[in-house]
């Protein structure tokens, strides 16, 4: 009967100084600076991380079309066509040497509502073409306007013009 | 002639339309008395518990290392008028198997709980809309509708979880009503009267004559058995079993929508109004002004300024961006306002300290008690906030459990000390 | 009568469905319904090649990621025989013992926050915002890393990266004594847990638990002390078990205990680690395509919910033909029938809580 009654004030005690030491603790936030970031005031892309792994981007100047990143896709989100032309040569990001172009792409997309960011088509890529962008604000309307296209009237200008080019020299030999 | 009658008399005389003569008068007291109740809901009740859920999610956010609600409005302060208005504009909904009459009740029910009880709470000097001799028990009764609004919400929802949420909430706000009611007796006990106004004026004179630190330590135990019970009768954590969120995903008030979930909303920011209003008056002095009134009026005025200050810069930014040709709706969410200095700050403090010294010398004034009673409610409103974003919530039984076997024997033990102290002093304390 | 604690409820961790038959408050049988998080990621194995599929063991368990690339990682390189460097395997364990702070700190942060407090809960995910930042700079993602390659690991640390570590474990620790006066002794929330559905040891062999939930029944079984891989064995630290210090051995309390200790030692193995870590190749020799032999390899890692391990089937080709994951939220759930008779409601949440499981690793 003692112990049961010791017990009751033991607890009532143990309430009370646990209780106080919570409310302390919640107190002393109530005074310290809030840590919040206010997202769309404050600019948060530039305090990303160098290899922040943000929305896909592709130099089509340098893109030799060799397709390694659509293999090596585990989701599918990339699709290439191409066409066959004359070899010229572009300056790989990566290694820093010339590198020949044979193939030139006339189709890029990729669907970034379906990626999924995991960079294993960077690894492949030869000359450093497709990068990640630290961009991650992707909100459009549509979804349909959420497979970003690559190409530029350019790339299909110059696409034209090496296949012609290489038409004409097949001609030229095999005639 | 009654207030209503006289009222009604004089509004009539003044519009003097013809046709008015004929309809009997009846009608017209009816029609005043709703007006009556319209205006004191819409313009005293609802901004009072609207500012408690703004300072609640200010206070809440800072209490966890955020900033809280700041975007509607300078410093966020248009945030519960916009949440009422969005209420109001919502989808009324009502579940199929629901019992319609019932379930359309409960808020109503609920809600009057709280209008009721705000009937004789005294507010300063003589601001008391019904100064009855038998305050208490009336308040204690008034509360007691509560139970069955809450009970009708569960049941009529057709919803288990709901009805769970429901019979918890009965069992404790029954329960509770003990603890509550032994803890209130040592105040009357110590001043001699049921009145919330003889309360106050039993206690005047300063702050060693609140109820609080008399006949020790009865009155100092018997207020902390108050505060528990009434955190307990007003659902509110750790006692918000009924609405658990994370069990019942809101208990009895999972199926309301719209205003009907804004009045049960209302009535439990009322309700914690209510408590801190009782609690100062039966316990801490009420609305008497004492030594400390200079620092209850410096705080309060350092923050109503610092408020003004930015609620003016905001306002001349916003005059300026308007001028030059912008929407308002773009203004309203991008202008800052501005951030203080401390010589800012200091000055504030310095006009602040000469506005109490002022206010002291006027502390009999009505205005003053007016402002000395909100800020000690306040500062219990602020308690409240503090302990429900420090504490777990208690399990059915355990609560039950603190009721009858800790607080009931520790309110009988009150109401006896303070009785052989009587006794023994031969008279009050 | 029977209430349906649906997909949808604030506290069931993940979308996971009760159907519970009461007795008004107490509980006579609570019978759990899962698949509702189902992706079919084991099918996928059989689709996607060796590498591809990393990104898909992320999803696996989402809030402790890296533990779960770990484990494929090694299945594999059993398969293939490959020998990884061992600089990459001090920054697999690096990685993993980040993983574990966060994931235990998601599990003792929605714990009070089930019971009532919400306040923990915020400071909880604060700390694991800023855990989610130093992984960010370690390999580029927030949630769903895909850091650990077969052979390897994908990228170097930074150059200041100890220093960002060790400054981040000296707030974290000092934090961590704040949240233990918030909540962790706080009598209300001892009296909601303790005594509540304590776990014998036999119980806990028989029914399969592994990981912090064994370790709370008093038993002492952990892979990285039992069957050490990767650098576990030249790393010293100790593991809290569960005294029964409020209660009965193996309640929930002791289980909510055992994950704030551990969150200690993981932060002790960072330290050692930093200091020990060599220089070094990131990856091995691994093929481009890789094609194993045929065979079967299981490989096993310590999660932050215990034992997470990967069957791997192989025929030749460069896709697997079964990829088998065997987690531990899913022997704990098969749990919560036989716990749950005779509890009330709120103890049911309590439960499911302290047995911390997350609806991604039990449907997959």
């Amino acid at each position: 009967m003692a112990n049961s009654f010791a017990q009751w004030f033991v607890d009532i005690v143990e309430g009370v100084t646990t209780t106080s030491k919570g409310m302390l603790i919640t107190l002393k936030h109530l005074f310290r600076e809030p840590t919040t970031i206010e997202y769309p005031d404050v600019n948060v892309e530039s305090q990303l991380p160098e290899r922040y792994r943000g929305i896909l981007q592709v130099d089509m100047d340098i893109c030799i079309s060799c397709r390694l990143c659509e293999t090596y896709c585990p989701i599918a989100c990339i699709k290439i066509e191409d066409t066959k032309g004359e070899k010229t040569t572009v300056m790989s990001k990566i290694t820093g040497k010339p590198t020949p172009k044979v193939k030139y792409p006339t189709l890029f997309d990729i669907d970034i509502a379906k990626c999924m960011y995991c960079g294993l088509c960077i690894e492949p890529c030869p000359t450093g073409a497709i990068h990640h962008t630290r961009r991650f604000e992707g909100t459009v309307s549509n979804v349909s306007e959420l497979t970003y296209s690559y190409i530029r009237p350019s790339d299909l200008v110059l696409a034209k013009e090496q296949s012609e080019k290489a038409k004409s020299k097949k001609l030229e030999v095999g005639a | 002639m009654s207030n209503l009658q006289f009222i009604t008399h004089s509004i009539i005389e003044r519009l003097d339309i013809p046709v008015l003569k004929n309809v009997p008068i009846e009608i017209f007291y009816i029609a005043v008395m709703f007006l009556a109740a319209t205006i004191v809901v819409g313009l005293f009740l609802a901004p009072l518990a609207g500012f408690s859920t703004y300072v609640e999610r200010r206070v809440a956010g800072r209490m966890q290392a955020r900033i809280g609600c700041n975007r509607v409005g300078p410093e966020g302060l248009l945030q519960f008028i916009v949440d009422g208005i969005k209420l109001i504009l919502k989808e009324d909904t009502i579940p199929q198997g629901a019992d319609r009459p019932l379930f359309k009740l409960a808020p109503y029910l609920v809600i009057l709980g709280a209008f009721l009880s705000f009937v004789c709470v005294p507010f300063g000097k003589y601001l008391v809309v019904a100064n009855l001799n038998v305050g208490l028990l009336y308040l204690i009764a008034v509360s007691s509708l509560v139970v069955v609004g809450i009970l009708l919400a569960g049941w009529a929802s057709n919803n288990k979880w709901s009805l769970l949420g429901a019979m918890r909430s009965a069992a404790q706000i029954v329960s509770y009503e003990i603890p509550l009611a032994l803890a209130l007796m040592v105040p009357v006990l110590l001043s001699g009267s049921l009145s919330l106004q003889d309360l106050n004026m039993a206690q005047s004179g300063g702050m060693r004559n609140w109820i609080l630190f008399k006949a020790p330590p009865a009155a100092f135990i018997a207020f902390f058995v108050y505060f528990i019970s009434a955190l307990a009768e007003v659902n509110r954590t750790p006692f918000d079993l009924p609405e658990a969120e994370s069990e019942l995903v809101s208990g009895y008030n999972t199926e309301y929508s719209g205003m009907r979930w804004g009045l049960f909303y209302l009535a439990e920011y009322a309700n914690m109004f209510l408590v801190g209003a009782i609690a100062t008056t039966a316990f801490l002095g009420g609305w008497q002004p004492s030594k400390s009134n200079v620092l209850f009026a410096t705080g309060a005025l350092f923050f109503t300024l610092l408020l003004a200050i930015k609620g003016l810069s905001f306002f001349t930014k916003l005059v300026g961006e308007m001028v030059r040709g912008k929407s308002i709706f773009d203004l309203l969410s991008n202008i800052r306002p501005i951030k203080f200095s401390k010589w800012m700050f200091l000055a504030i403090a310095f006009i602040s300290l000469a506005g109490g010294a002022l206010l002291q010398m006027f502390a009999n004034y009505w205005l003053v008690t007016l402002l000395m009673f909100i800020a000690k409610v306040y500062f219990f409103v602020f308690v409240i906030i503090w302990i429900r974003w420090t504490l777990p919530r208690y399990r059915v039984d355990q609560m039950m459990d603190l009721c009858w076997k800790k607080l009931v024997p520790i309110g009988f033990g009150c109401v006896l000390w303070t009785s052989v102290m009587m006794l023994l002093g031969g008279g009050n304390g | 009568m029977e209430i349906n604690m649906g997909p949808q409820h604030p506290s069931t961790h993940g979308v996971l469905r009760f159907r519970t038959f009461t007795d008004g408050e107490v509980i006579r049988k609570a019978i759990p319904e899962v698949g509702y998080l189902h992706r079919s990621i084991e099918k996928i194995g059989e689709m996607v090649d060796y590498n591809g599929f990393m990104p898909y063991t992320d999803r696996v368990d989402y809030v402790a990621a890296m533990t779960a690339n770990h484990g494929y990682a090694r299945a594999v390189e059993m398969l293939l025989d490959v020998e990884v460097p061992k600089r990459a395997h001090y920054l697999r364990v690096i990685a993993d013992e980040l993983c574990r702070i966060a994931s235990h700190l998601i599990s003792v942060g929605t714990f009070p926050m089930d019971i009532g407090a919400v306040t923990p809960f915020v400071h909880a995910l604060r700390e694991r915002e800023k855990v989610n930042t130093l992984i960010e700079a370690l390999c580029g993602a927030r949630l769903t890393y895909n850091y650990v390659r077969i052979g390897g690991v994908a990228f170097d640390m930074p150059q200041d990266y100890p220093k960002q570590v060790n400054l981040f474990l000296d707030s974290f620790e000092k934090l961590m004594h704040e949240f233990d006066d918030l909540i962790s002794y706080n009598k209300i929330f001892i009296n909601r847990l303790s005594k509540l559905c304590p776990i014998s040891k036999e119980d806990a062999i028989a029914y399969g638990l592994v990981g912090p939930n064994l370790r709370a029944s008093g038993l002492n079984w952990d892979l990285r002390k039992n069957l050490p891989y990767a650098v576990y064995p030249e790393l010293e630290f100790e593991l809290p078990l569960g005294r029964g210090e409020k209660g009965v051995l193996g309640d929930s309390y002791d289980r909510y205990i055992v994950r704030i200790r551990e969150m200690r030692e993981s932060s002790k193995i960072l330290k050692q680690c930093f200091k020990q870590i060599p220089e070094g190749p990131m990856m091995g020799k691994v093929p481009k395509n890789i094609k194993p032999k045929p065979g079967e390899a299981y490989a096993a890692v310590e999660a932050a919910r215990g034992e997470l391990g990967y069957f791997v089937v192989s025929d030749g080709s460069d896709k697997a033909y079964r990829v088998k994951i065997r987690t531990g939220s899913f022997a704990a759930m098969s749990m919560i029938e036989k716990l749950s008779r005779g509890l009330m409601i709120a103890d049911l949440v309590a439960v499911i809580a302290s047995l911390d499981v997350v609806a991604p690793e039990i449907d997959r």
